[in-house]
């Protein structure tokens, strides 16, 4: 909602036609002796090594996976074989412009683009550089493997053997891989050769792959993104979200001069005829041909064209010019790079779905054999030569299968011993102030931001000297201290973005950014589209690549729109590159009221349970800022959630109210907001209110409630609350997630393990019933109130004379709602 | 007219009396001044006598029941003569709260906390009575019942316990305990959870003890007097100088006596007995002598008037009788201070270079040390030692 821009009636209701430009099909049509001419030998040996690489490993692969040995070795492999044997020649023409800073992300067939990108940063990176990479890698582990078997003393070759190496090992569930064996098959990447994570869900890294592009982009760093995606991504939602994301107009028309322009990305759909069996031209899809989605996107068109990926050449001359377009910040491209793969699916798929015939077609065009009789036929190489590169091929991946699958030298890792080896990686727990050390860009120093200047007027406390109550608009409140955090960190790291929907003029739908505009330009402070999947997929792709992002998702309810982008994409690339990455990745959510049924649900058990995210849900402002700042200064992904009904609410506990500067309060200590004896209410997040009154209520019937604040689910530190248990015998875990699966019944789960002994009733957990939110009126029959705390205590731990239950806790009626699910 | 007899109240703090025998029996005839029943409060025994001549109607209790006091006993009138319906004696049992109204108590269950406490306390937890959710025992049940019990031990009446080993094989009987062995339980028991006790033991050359009471033995009206009078006489002179072990810790103030009422340790056949010689630091030797007797006898024979038996400002018990050497008193709450007595022994010490014998008195003082700190109750038994070395100065003053 740019003010600059005007929305024409008169333009938007004038009568013309949309015309589209025609989208070049195949263009490429020059002979094999005339492609030949513009590559040298060496260059053209090559690309028939890489390709004939691509298809032995799979060879060796699919060997193993069904017959139970390669070329006379034997093992047994269970994991998963998506192979590239087909499609050998679109890998090695995409990967064969690249350079170092180009990076590619890719699917859950990508083996063939992790051998090309591998083999083309192998050419590109000096011997030097490449030695480095591999010594760095484990601290040389795995190149002290290859090295004993690699004796020439050349690097580029020890290099090709550490690239197989690192592959196989990791396929095999090695220490050695590239992963440590935690990615497998689908997931193999290595960031050193700008391979950067492939992704198991089909289309998962369309959005990670554009905000890698906005990584670069806004950074200024050098380079493009090839996302290698499959023709039936196309049939997830997200993928026309990162479309859309990548081509926003705001990047051409709003965005700073110095940042103008479209993405360097380019979306390259390996067109291979089918998701898994289905057809996707003329079974599952409209497009008809893949290239025309283009035209939906953008006027642009997505620079479309469809390539004939099975000549190599036509691959890179796409690749040539697209990079021209690229270059000259006209992108996004999209690309439908046609292919054919020959194996089924997977190992399991009897290719029930086609005929003989249509594999034999390809088969007769197949890429590499044509290719070779190209080079036989242009005399450039000779049979022998080529047999004896294919030869030395089957000799590298036996030799080097080998020592992959050998327990001496390529262990797996020892899960009874080192209990922990995957758990040290699930968090990198890294403190990192600044991404990177240069001068933050900013609109305008920070102290003459009009909002920063307003708070100063503001009362830190929620009471004044006097010790009265101060009026809530001039109490600073938690949308205030998010702000002052947020603002202070725009400051401090210049890699710093955040973005979502409403955030720049309107200040976030919830006033949090309110004045932020004035201070941040375009490029690191931006709204996006309502693109709630590609909002989070954009961060994780910015954070992968080495920036810090702070994305928004308006509503905890519109989680379900980010799904796959939080519970698989967020939480696991730091695991799953085994440490090797990090993700400092702030997203903030808030928790909605008063719009019902799916606009106000607390949703922070959702996240909770989900291995790899931190989740926090502050309370009070002291809280908010504490917390935003420690996450802010983390390496690891941070789900921050915000109640949209505390956003203004001022500081009732710490002495002396919210401090002006900086401090952290760390994540995952809870907070005893009040002392008590008699019983324990643990709070999360904003039903740590209700807890209070609940306390008062029990002062009247002589028993003292410790409230304890959680502040966080994930990590959690129980000390204080094991020791107040243990005091007190009693305890209710209060929140205002829907009691089955809330965050408050694990909390209640562990206390009851942790403190079996000492309780002397349940642990019992007071939450929103398993039911939708009404309208406002009825809220307070959704969310926990102080009262229902007192009927829980009543009926379920220690009953009160004198107090009669308005809510039902008897076991009998849990028992029924239970039985009706309920 | 009939007269209904009610269990008198022979002390304000008593609420209960043990009747523990009938003298007369329904239908039998009585004259005023005949004995009705005897009974027994915690700290005396008493005969009731009969106010009124007739005929007794009723008896309204059995013997060896507890009687709440101003209940009716029995029934004295004329023969035939109708008289107001009591239903029997009401017990005198503390009322147990009912436990509130419960949903469903169709469980019954024990919490973790309170299985604990009850472990801890060496008691079955579901002999406490359910206070928590669907009757569950919670810990505040186990503290009742380990409160109730502890009130209960300190009243002598300990539930049945079951010992460890086979009681088919051992032969036992079970006696109730007589009022004034509840009461000393009670008291004792209360003693020693209360006060920070602590005994000090110190010995005199009773060499000019024992030749007083040779020459006292001679004398045809003073040859009663004792050692123990003689200990009670030196006691009475030397507590004035130190006010705190003379004085009653009561929370937190202390009420320091500015006379010493000495209260004695009589042993009885019920129990031990405890009467109080009042203004004692005023009596001469043979006063407290004759008032100590006089004392024992009303113990022993039952008749004490039981305002004789408080208001003691200190304690002096003797054991030397029995030949001991060294205990440790309890003390009779408030007081700060007992004084045990023990036996003679015959010690040696160097005098002139030679060994000598010579009879050793040793006394061991228990004092309360939230009243007083070791020096000042040192002291004391040190002064009183000085004092019954040199008993015939002290006669002096």
């Amino acid at each position: 909602m740019p003010k600059s821009q005007f929305i024409d009636p008169a333009a938007v209701r004038a009568r013309g036609e949309l015309k589209f430009e025609s989208i070049p099909l195949n263009t490429y049509q020059k002979t094999f002796e005339e492609s030949a001419k513009s590559y040298t030998k060496d260059d053209l040996t090559g690309i028939f090594h890489d390709m004939q690489v691509i298809r032995e490993f799979e060879g060796m692969l699919y060997s193993v996976r069904t017959t139970k040995q390669y070329n006379g070795v034997e093992y047994v492999y269970t994991g998963p074989a998506h192979l590239y044997s087909g499609q050998e020649a679109a890998a090695v023409g995409m990967a064969y412009t690249l350079k170092a800073d180009d990076v590619i992300f890719g699917s859950h067939r990508s083996h063939g683009e992790v051998l090309a990108k591998g083999y083309a940063a192998i050419k590109n990176i000096d011997e030097h550089g490449l030695y480095d990479i591999m010594k760095a890698f484990q601290n040389g582990a795995a190149l002290a493997a290859v090295e004993k078997l690699n004796k020439s003393g050349d690097v580029k070759n020890l290099a090709s053997d550490f690239l197989l190496y690192g592959f196989m090992a990791e396929l095999f569930g090695r220490v050695h891989g590239f992963t440590r064996g935690l990615g497998n098959s689908m997931h193999v990447f290595f960031t050193p050769f700008g391979i950067y994570p492939n992704n198991a869900i089909v289309g998962g890294s369309a959005g990670i792959a554009a905000g890698g592009a906005l990584y670069k982009r806004v950074n200024n760093k050098p380079g493009m993104v090839v996302c290698n995606i499959g023709d039936a991504s196309l049939g997830c939602g997200p993928v026309w979200e990162a479309l859309n994301f990548a081509a926003q107009d705001q990047f051409t028309q709003l965005w700073d001069e110095s940042r103008r322009g479209g993405l360097p990305i380019i979306f390259n759909f390996l067109n291979n005829q089918y998701g898994m069996g289905g057809q996707t031209c003329g079974e599952t899809m409209a497009y008809g041909i893949l290239a025309r989605v283009g035209a939906g996107i953008s006027p642009t068109q997505l620079h479309a064209e469809r390539v004939d990926g099975y000549n190599p050449f036509a691959v890179i001359d796409a690749f040539e010019r697209k990079r021209g377009i690229i270059d000259e910040r006209r992108g996004p491209v999209l690309l439908d790079t046609v292919t054919y793969r020959f194996v089924g699916h997977s190992a399991t798929d009897a290719s029930t779905y086609r005929t003989k015939e249509e594999i034999e077609a390809w088969q007769s065009v197949d890429a590499i054999k044509t290719f070779k009789e190209g080079l036989i036929g242009a005399g450039i190489a000779s049979r022998d030569e080529l047999t004896a590169i294919e030869d030395g091929i089957r000799d590298r991946i036996t030799e080097i299968m080998k020592i992959s699958i050998d327990e001496s030298v390529s262990p797996r890792m020892n899960l009874l011993k080192e209990p922990d080896s995957i758990r040290q990686y699930m968090f990198s727990n890294r403190r990192i102030e600044r991404m990177e050390e240069r001068a933050a860009e900013v609109s305008a120093p920070k102290e003459s931001n009009s909002r920063l200047q307003k708070l100063k007027t503001k009362s830190r406390s929620a009471f004044g000297p006097d010790g009265k109550p101060v009026s809530k608009l001039k109490q600073f409140n938690i949308r205030d201290a998010l702000f002052e955090a947020i603002l202070d960190k725009f400051y401090d790291d210049p890699t710093l973005i955040a973005f979502g929907e409403d955030n720049r003029d309107w200040g976030g739908a919830f006033g949090v950014y309110g004045g932020m505009t004035e201070s941040i330009p375009y490029h690191r402070f931006f709204n996006t589209p309502i693109s709630e999947g590609t909002i989070v997929a954009a961060a994780v792709g910015y954070a992968l690549c080495g920036g810090r992002a702070v994305p928004e998702l308006m509503y905890s309810d519109f989680l379900g729109r980010a799904g796959d982008e939080v519970f698989n994409q967020l939480s696991k690339w730091q695991a799953m590159s085994a440490g090797a990455l990090t993700m400092p990745v702030v997203l903030r959510i808030s928790v909605g009221s008063k719009y019902g049924a799916q606009h106000a649900q607390d949703w922070t058990s959702l996240t909770a349970h989900i291995p790899g995210l931190k989740v926090v849900y502050p309370a009070t402002p002291y809280d908010a800022k504490g917390l935003m700042n420690a996450a802010l200064n983390g390496s690891d992904p941070v789900v921050f959630f915000e109640a949209q009904k505390l956003y203004d609410t001022g500081e009732l506990f710490h002495e002396g109210g919210v401090p002006e500067e900086y401090y952290e309060v760390p994540i995952g200590e809870p907070d005893i907001k009040r002392a008590g004896g008699d019983i324990t209410i643990l709070t999360v997040g904003a039903s740590l209110y209700a807890g209070l009154d609940a306390a008062d209520m029990l002062d009247k019937h002589g028993l003292s409630a410790e409230v304890i604040d959680a502040r966080s689910l994930v990590p959690f530190n129980y000390e204080k609350v094991v020791e107040s248990v243990k005091k007190t015998g009693r305890i209710v875990l209060v929140g205002d997630s829907c009691e089955r699966g809330a965050h408050a019944s694990d909390l209640a789960k562990n206390i009851t393990e942790l403190c079996f002994d000492f309780l002397d009733g349940p642990p019992v957990v007071v939450a929103a019933p398993n039911v939708i939110c009404p309208c406002p009126e009825l809220e307070e029959y959704y969310y926990p109130q102080a009262g229902w705390i007192l009927d829980a205590i009543h009926e379920k731990i220690l009953p009160l004379p004198g107090h009669t239950a308005v809510m039902n806790y008897t076991s009998v009626e849990k028992m029924r709602r239970e039985s009706l699910g309920i | 007219m009939a007269h209904t007899v009610l269990m008198p109240q022979l002390g304000i703090s008593e609420e209960s009396a043990i009747l523990t025998a009938w003298h007369v029996r329904k239908g039998e005839t009585v004259k005023s001044g005949d004995k009705l029943f005897s009974l027994e409060t915690g700290k005396s025994a008493f005969d009731v006598e009969s106010e009124h001549t007739g005929t007794v109607l009723a008896l309204l209790a059995e013997e060896g029941g507890e009687i709440a006091v101003k209940a009716p006993v029995c029934v004295v009138g004329e023969a035939g003569e109708q008289w107001p319906a009591y239903g029997p004696a009401p017990a005198a049992e503390a009322a147990t709260p009912a436990p509130p109204a419960l949903i469903a108590a169709d469980v019954r269950g024990v919490s973790p906390r309170a299985r604990r406490l009850a472990e801890k306390n060496d008691i079955d937890p579901a002999s406490a009575a359910p206070t928590g959710p669907s009757g569950r025992v919670i810990e505040r049940d186990v503290r009742a019942f380990v409160n109730a019990r502890t009130e209960n031990e300190r009243a002598g009446i300990t539930e049945s316990i079951t010992p460890a080993h086979d009681i088919q094989t051992v032969d036992y009987q079970d006696k109730p305990l007589s009022g004034i062995r509840k009461t000393i339980a009670k008291t004792m028991s209360a003693s020693l959870a209360a006060a920070a006790q602590l005994t000090h033991t110190a010995s005199f050359d009773a060499t000019r003890v024992l030749e007083y009471r040779g020459l006292l033995k001679n004398h045809p009206e003073l040859n009663g007097v004792t050692l123990t009078d003689m200990v009670l006489y030196a006691v009475t002179r030397t507590l004035p100088a130190f006010p705190a072990l003379n004085a009653w810790l009561m929370g937190d103030t202390m009420r320091v006596f500015s006379e010493v009422n000495l209260a004695c340790a009589v042993d009885t056949e019920r129990g031990l007995m405890v009467p109080v010689i009042f203004g004692a630091s005023k009596k001469t030797l043979l006063e407290i002598s004759r008032e100590l007797k006089t004392l024992a006898e009303g113990c022993r024979g039952g008749g004490i008037d039981p305002k004789l038996l408080t208001g003691g400002s200190f304690t002096v018990s003797n054991l030397g009788q029995f030949g001991i050497e060294s205990f440790t008193p309890i003390l009779n709450p408030p007081q700060t201070g007992i004084l045990g007595v023990n036996t003679i022994t015959a010690r040696v010490r160097e005098a002139d270079g030679e060994i000598k014998t010579y009879p050793c008195m040793s006394l061991s003082l228990t004092y309360d040390h939230r009243a007083l700190d070791g020096a000042p109750a040192s002291k004391f038994l040190q002064t009183l030692c000085k004092n019954l070395e040199s008993f015939t100065a002290l006669l002096a003053g």
